[in-house]
């Protein structure tokens, strides 16, 4: 039985702002002497913004030069704090997609089984394997967890089943994803015991007999049963012993969690459009603590069906039935798209999807480094989604990579790739290179007639 | 951890964005080379037939299919579902308070989430396990004297641990636990007395069992015999549970287990006299009201927006209440009218103030639902209840080809293939064009020839629904100009022909074989927990004949399923 690590004591506490100006967040932390050498001394962090119904093509990308551009219409009022850690990949195609010989459920699955996969699909309405997301945060913590949660996915509406699926485990089964704040703060915070206590031992001695005689029943079991079955109970038995080691992890940063605010009530409904945003922020202020804490270093944050209210569009108005309708009419071939006044609040969603963006920007660059950098700079941020457009066309995917990750990428600019034939690099190039910055060593993810290695020109 | 007061109601809400109503425009070489299914859907699944083999017009099933068939469904392990969880948990430890923490999702397939095959495993699913483990026990902890008598005593007698363990083993298990198990048990409680104390050694024992895999897992290894090569009978405790979970979505009770132990249900008068006992029971309607919201994929409800200018009465509250009453109306459906017809040609409906007016009738005083005669040249059964055809649609719109596919996918069994990629939505009116019904607007781009090929079949029995708008109300017009409601049937085995708006059509379902052999199949999909490919359908072929000798009576299809070969035995398992 392993015992917690003692921590020693420190001369400098630094108390930092999560929140941004004038919040009393009370997240304090400091770095503990390495406890694994074997890693650079600040960890790399992905996170994955999802927001749907593609972009306005027109009003999405930088004008000017590659290093010296000024932000299109839907980023300019949100984003120009951060320009300089904004890389822009214009020209990336879900190419996987195109050669898929399972056909989709409907147009939307078609997306969203391939945006984070870049894989064939196995049936209508699932992909065959994981997402790059789960790819990652499962092959880093395989052997010894690195952190006490492998990945978090955080949605402001669910997105565990169905067409909006966009996380997928293993054997392409959608991931689960915690919509509510506090049972999401809960499952990174809580349980977070004081390091120097002694029922904590005791507690600690429990755990590790209940997790090792559970997981210890499943092998018992598992020779039993028909050769379909036992991959089922080997999994389980396999998460108990992940489980086990997550608990057992020591810290690598003391840390003290950041207050609740709100999680546990609302004035209103949680379901309301109102809602919305205050959830989407809670979301994004649990992801930046998580990761500064170092509890983990992969989240996924999904935006899906922002409420048209939000945007001031009533359905049935300006020529369309909803504002999915207005979406698809709207869009490069659609026949409003000349039409000032019903592009108008798909404008505002793209916009409103960049505020968000900007704040998770300015929470992971509030939080400082011990090399004088932040958070964001060692982080990469990928805004992304199911869509190229507003129409249902896969290619030019409107996607961008924001933070330094750690000298991964050279940012601030805008890199137009180049489309022989009409054709760019696919997106699965990408999730390799997202690979590789996580420490992972592959040369193709997903389908690999579409993924010959990594995506050329993120750094110079 | 209290439950997130309405957050809870976020982990289902639908992400209600319609489907547009696409055209089938692709590139592809002409019908000829459209996927189409033999007639009555021609699903044999495992049975090892042809899925073109001719139909029994009697069962709906495959002729070939004979009593010489290996009849067995394999098992495949089944994990509690959250909903089995929950309520397995509450049977175990009667007069002790928890709360019950919401666990990740379940994943479906095709609406159902007993489907073993897409169950997963996630970090965020063990941890909840965990937690809510510990819950429990401290709970239990809290009240020593409402889990065990000789535990609360001061101090517990020596026998105490090993009595206490082996009793809540074989309740936590649903079966008496193997030597070895015991032993292992046994050797955790002591370990864990001379560490931490006997209290301490009791929470750590339900800690760990509640994590265990007979107690999450229904494990089916049956009483394997030399002379059944072919299929395997369950043990008394596997059936049970099999009944239980079926029938009341939780553990089996003791009356249950007894019957269990004793044998009884090695008997088919056995399996029927406790599945007439717990069908009898109030907390069969849960468990039928679980099934019927999967099947008929109310979920559809879960996020009803509708246009605030075409509908400016519908407001959430509405949303609510066709959702109730759809629910309540598919429980009348099912105990109180009884029938398989009934659902077809019932011409009642729950109704308060608010939903009256969508269904035509004078409103009741209240906002509570009561159940009142609707029009019968307007309304039949399931097919015009109007929560469902208003999830079944737009915003502002209907959709005939969503409501075409619930009927064909869910009554019928004869799923339509996608649309080809690259299908564009329908195009919309634009400004300065004539007006249109839906169905007009449809029909421009459905008819070609490359989309006819589906569309034929699917918008046969759409446009059926064109007198109800997008909430389920009638409608004589559609955009000014009069409905047109005729539909037709193909490529069925006994419904094909041209009939003329819903009512009509619901006549004809309540008397088509087909349908009742996909009722029934979508019942053993859900009760062993298979994919359709998964699924015999030649072990269904009792069961109908069950059924049919009924006189198709609801709840009796139910005591048919669990008395046949093929809810009581499994296939033999492959090492």
């Amino acid at each position: 039985m392993k015992s917690l690590r003692s921590l020693t004591t420190l001369n400098r506490r630094r108390l930092l702002q999560v929140l941004g100006a004038g919040a009393a967040t009370g997240l304090w932390r400091e770095a503990l002497p390495d406890a694994r050498a074997a890693e650079p001394e600040i960890p790399r962090r992905l996170v994955f913004f999802y927001t749907q119904q593609g972009t306005l093509r027109d009003l999405w990308a930088p004008t000017g030069t590659e290093t010296d551009f000024a932000l299109g219409e839907l980023h300019k009022d949100s984003l120009e704090a951060h320009q300089q850690k904004l890389l822009f990949l214009d020209g990336l195609d879900m190419r996987s997609n195109d050669v898929d010989p399972t056909q989709p459920a409907n147009a939307h699955y078609g997306g969203t089984t391939h945006s984070l996969t870049g894989v064939n699909r196995k049936s209508g309405t699932l992909p065959s394997r994981y997402s790059i997301d789960q790819f990652i945060a499962s092959e880093i913590n395989k052997g010894t967890p690195l952190t006490k949660v492998p990945s978090l996915e955080l949605a402001v509406r669910d997105v565990s089943f169905g067409e909006w699926a966009l996380s997928f485990g293993e054997t392409g089964a959608p991931m689960p994803f915690e919509t509510d704040p506090g049972a999401a703060y809960d499952r990174v915070f809580g349980g977070f015991v004081p390091p120097d206590d002694g029922a904590a031992q005791a507690r600690a001695a429990q755990d590790e007999a209940v997790l090792g005689w559970a997981a210890g029943e499943f092998d018992a079991m598992t020779p039993k049963l028909g050769k379909e079955d036992r991959s089922k109970l080997a999994a389980h038995a396999a998460a108990l012993r992940d489980l086990q080691a997550r608990l057992n992890l020591a810290p690598t940063v003391a840390c003290s969690p950041p207050t609740r605010e709100g999680e546990d009530s609302y004035a209103g409904d949680w379901g309301d459009s109102s809602a919305y945003p205050v959830i989407a922020d809670m979301h994004m202020r649990l992801a930046a603590a998580s990761l500064a804490c170092d509890l983990t270093r992969v989240v996924t944050i999904a935006l899906p069906e922002l409420p048209s209210e939000l945007v001031g569009y009533t359905p049935g108005a300006l020529g369309a039935s909803d504002l999915h309708d207005l979406v698809h009419k709207t869009a490069e071939n659609g026949q409003l798209k000349d039409d000032a006044d019903a592009v108008l609040p798909i404008k505002r969603y793209h916009q409103l999807h960049s505020k968000q963006f900007a704040t998770l920007l300015a929470l992971l660059d509030g939080v400082p480094e011990s090399d004088g950098g932040s958070l964001l700079d060692h982080t990469l941020v990928l805004w992304c989604g199911q869509l190229g457009s507003g129409s249902h066309d896969l290619g030019q995917l409107p996607w961008i990579l924001a933070g330094g990750g750690g000298g991964f990428v050279t940012p601030g600019r805008h890199v137009k790739y180049a489309r022989p034939n009409n054709q760019g690099p696919s997106h699965n190039d990408l999730f390799v290179s997202l690979a590789n910055y996580m420490g992972l060593p592959i040369t193709s993810f997903g389908n690999a007639e579409v993924s010959k290695g990594p995506l050329t020109r993120l750094s110079v | 951890m209290p439950q997130p007061h309405a957050l809870s109601r976020l982990k289902g809400l639908g992400l209600g964005i319609a489907l547009g109503a696409s055209a089938c425009t692709a590139s592809i070489d002409g019908p000829d080379s459209l996927p189409t299914s033999a007639p009555g859907g021609g699903r044999s699944g495992a049975s090892g037939l042809d899925p073109n083999a001719p139909l029994d017009p009697n069962t709906g099933i495959p002729i070939a299919c004979d009593q010489s068939q290996v009849l067995a469904a394999p098992a495949p392990i089944l994990r509690l579902t959250n909903r089995e969880y929950r309520n397995t948990l509450a049977d175990l430890f009667p007069g002790i308070d928890f709360d019950v923490a919401p666990l990740a999702t379940d994943n479906k397939d095709n609406g159902f989430d007993t489907t073993g095959s897409a169950q997963s495993i996630s970090a965020s699913l063990i941890e909840g396990y965990h937690g809510q483990a510990s819950r429990v026990a401290s709970a239990v902890v809290a009240n020593l004297a409402a889990f065990s008598t000789c535990a609360a005593m001061t101090p517990p007698p020596s026998s105490c641990g090993a009595e206490l363990v082996s009793t809540f083993a074989a309740r936590a298990y649903r079966r008496p636990a193997t030597t070895e198990e015991l032993s292992r048990l046994t050797a955790l409680f002591s370990s864990s007395e001379a560490s931490w104390g006997f209290t301490k050694a009791v929470e750590v024992t339900i800690r760990a069992v509640l994590q265990s895999p007979a107690f999450l897992y229904r494990v089916e290894l049956g009483r394997p015999a030399a002379d059944q090569p072919d299929t395997t009978p369950l043990t008394g405790p596997e059936l049970a549970s099999r009944l239980s979970y079926l029938l009341w979505d939780s553990m089996p009770d003791a009356t249950l287990m007894d019957a269990a132990g004793r044998g009884s249900l090695d008997t088919t008068d056995g399996v029927v006299t406790e599945a007439r006992r717990l069908l009898a029971h109030p907390r069969a309607r849960a468990a039928v009201a679980t099934f019927q919201s999967q099947w008929l994929r109310f979920e559809k409800m879960d996020n009803l927006k509708k246009s605030a200018a075409a509908f400016p009465a519908f407001a959430p509250s509405t949303a609510q209440a066709l959702a109730d009453s759809a629910a309540r109306y598919v429980d009348y459906l099912f105990w109180e009218r009884g029938t398989l017809a009934g659902f077809f040609t019932d011409t009642k409906a729950f109704v308060n103030r608010e939903l009256a007016p969508i269904y035509g009738v004078s409103a009741p005083a209240s906002s509570e639902l009561s159940l009142v005669d609707v029009n019968p040249s307007q309304r039949a059964g399931l097919l015009t209840q109007a929560g469902l055809l208003a999830g079944f649609a737009h915003e502002t719109a209907d959709a005939p080809v969503l409501r075409g596919v619930l009927v064909l996918s869910r009554l019928l069994c004869d799923t339509p293939p996608p649309p080809p990629p690259g299908t564009p939505a329908a195009p919309e009116a634009k400004p300065g064009d004539a007006p249109m019904t839906t169905r007009q607007r449809l029909e421009v781009t459905h008819v070609k020839p490359e989309c006819n090929g589906c569309h034929a079949s699917i918008d046969g029995i759409g446009y059926a629904f064109s007198n109800y708008d997008a909430i389920g109300a009638w409608r004589d017009s559609d955009n000014g100009l009069p409905v047109n409601a005729a539909g037709v049937l193909t490529n069925t085995l006994d419904l094909d022909g041209t009939f003329d708006g819903t009512v009509a059509l619901g006549a004809k379902l309540a008397q088509s074989v087909q349908v009742k052999a996909c009722v029934t199949e979508q019942w053993y999909r859900y009760a062993l927990g298979v994919g359709e490919e998964q699924l015999n359908t030649c072990a269904l072929k009792s069961t109908i004949e069950h059924f049919n000798a009924s006189g198709n009576k609801l709840p009796e299809l139910l005591v048919a399923l669990v008395s046949s070969e093929a809810f009581r035995r499994r296939s033999v398992i492959t090492q």
